[in-house]
């Protein structure tokens, strides 16, 4: 009786462990993966999703939890529409940001915000599938799990590298579309974007990219 | 072109120089009577926990997001800012003994700038005027009361803005750290908007509670 138990206890304990297991990919596995969003990336000229944003501090218990929607459109034409806890809008226009806030509509270039740069490198290259390739800013290594390829990101370049640790991309095993992504900054910290209800090649109107 | 910077520096110095951190319209009185006289931040000894809602501007430059500040022991208070996507611009911890940057954003990372936003942080949350050299002064057609003395290591002035009801607290340790803090929309003596203003480097920082 007890060595039953005990199996059943090991084996109800091995259980969320397996799931979550990744295994590093070999490199017959990774030049699919890469293929595959390539390929995903050259297919989709439009994407509109929901997401949800965690944060995750240490000096925090509970995570800061933000909800919005996401609007992408070839090539690089990004729209992040925060809707809870409060309004906010990010526009990336090819190298122009826009961002409005409650009170303030404010527009710069890229290359003058470093922050917003970064990022808008981050998601328009892993949507594109662009930051797989990038060998001057990114050391990349990939995983399987039973619920997506995983592919991390080490940057190499000194100005990531100064507040980012590493960022994981979570594609899709079907459709090799973005599911998550999450970047892990020095301090430990983690920001986690989960993409939800994903429509692809829908029209999105310009204007979806231009705030006044 | 020497010249034109020692001039353009001695026209900005003479600019922030005529700033006073004394109040208009004051003149000295004799007050026996020291109830309602505000001689703390709104904030000292007060949260555990606060989160706000920021938009901080410097020059041209807005930056935008959350500030935490939380307790993390009886001495140690966090004060964490990042933006709506996650990045963290600043994670300060303020200590009896002294003020840690324990992350800055490189672009940031300037130890005049983390000297500017030490005055900031630690006049809104714990500036407590002493008694001993304490003075008190009249406004000329109101005859409210302000005070002036020091708070640790500032300079102060402080009081109740008898138009707005809102308390200032006006603070220094130099003439580049000039402080202004304006704190107003006030819920059983918590206040849910700051307003933080520093003339020497053109910085507004404005905070909107969220929760406390």
């Amino acid at each position: 009786m007890k060595i039953s138990l005990s199996i059943i206890v090991f084996c109800l304990l091995s259980i969320p462990g397996a799931f979550s297991q990744t295994t590093p990919l070999d490199a017959a596995s990774i030049a699919r993966v890469k293929k595959g969003v390539e390929e995903a990336a050259l297919r989709t000229s439009t994407i509109v999703a929901g997401f949800t944003q965690e944060k995750e501090m240490s000096i925090l218990e509970e995570k800061m939890r933000s909800t919005g929607r996401f609007y992408f459109k070839k090539d690089k034409q990004l729209r992040w529409e925060y809707t809870k806890p409060y309004s906010y809008i990010i526009i990336i226009n090819n190298d122009r940001i826009t961002i409005k806030d409650e009170q303030k509509t404010n527009s710069f270039d890229t290359r003058s915000n470093k922050v917003f740069g970064e990022i808008n490198k981050i998601i328009v290259g892993s949507i594109r599938g662009t930051l797989l390739n990038d060998p001057q800013n990114f050391r990349t290594s990939y995983y399987n799990s039973s619920a997506a390829w995983i592919v991390k990101l080490v940057p190499l370049s000194a100005a990531l590298k100064s507040s980012l640790k590493e960022i994981t991309l979570h594609f899709d095993k079907k459709d090799f579309s973005v599911n998550r992504v999450e970047m892990t900054e020095n301090t430990g910290d983690k920001t986690v974007i989960i993409f939800t209800d994903k429509k692809f090649n829908q029209p999105v109107a310009n204007e979806k990219f231009i705030l006044r | 072109m020497r010249n034109l910077s020692f001039v353009s520096l001695l026209f900005l110095l003479l600019v922030t120089g005529c700033s006073s951190l004394k109040p208009a319209g004051l003149k000295p009185c004799r007050t026996t009577d020291t109830t309602g006289i505000i001689g703390k931040s709104p904030f000292t000894g007060t949260y555990e926990k606060m989160l706000f809602r920021a938009a901080m501007d410097i020059r041209d430059q807005r930056l935008t997001g959350l500030i935490l500040v939380k307790k993390t022991s009886d001495t140690v208070t966090h004060v964490f800012f990042s933006n709506e996507i996650g990045m963290t611009y600043f994670d300060f911890i303020m200590k009896d003994d002294g003020f840690i940057p324990e992350y800055c954003f490189e672009p940031m990372n300037k130890k005049a700038l983390i000297g500017i936003f030490r005055t900031c942080f630690e006049l809104m949350l714990d500036y407590n005027i002493g008694e001993d050299g304490r003075k008190f002064y009249c406004d000329r057609s109101t005859g409210a009361v302000v005070v002036s003395g020091t708070s640790g290591r500032y300079k102060t002035w402080s009081g109740r803005s008898s138009e707005t009801g809102s308390i200032f607290i006006n603070g220094k340790t130099n003439f580049s750290d000039k402080t202004f803090i304006s704190f107003s929309n006030f819920t059983a003596g918590v206040p849910s908007s700051v307003i933080i203003e520093n003339p020497f480097i053109n910085l507004k920082m404005q905070l909107q509670m969220i929760s406390f």
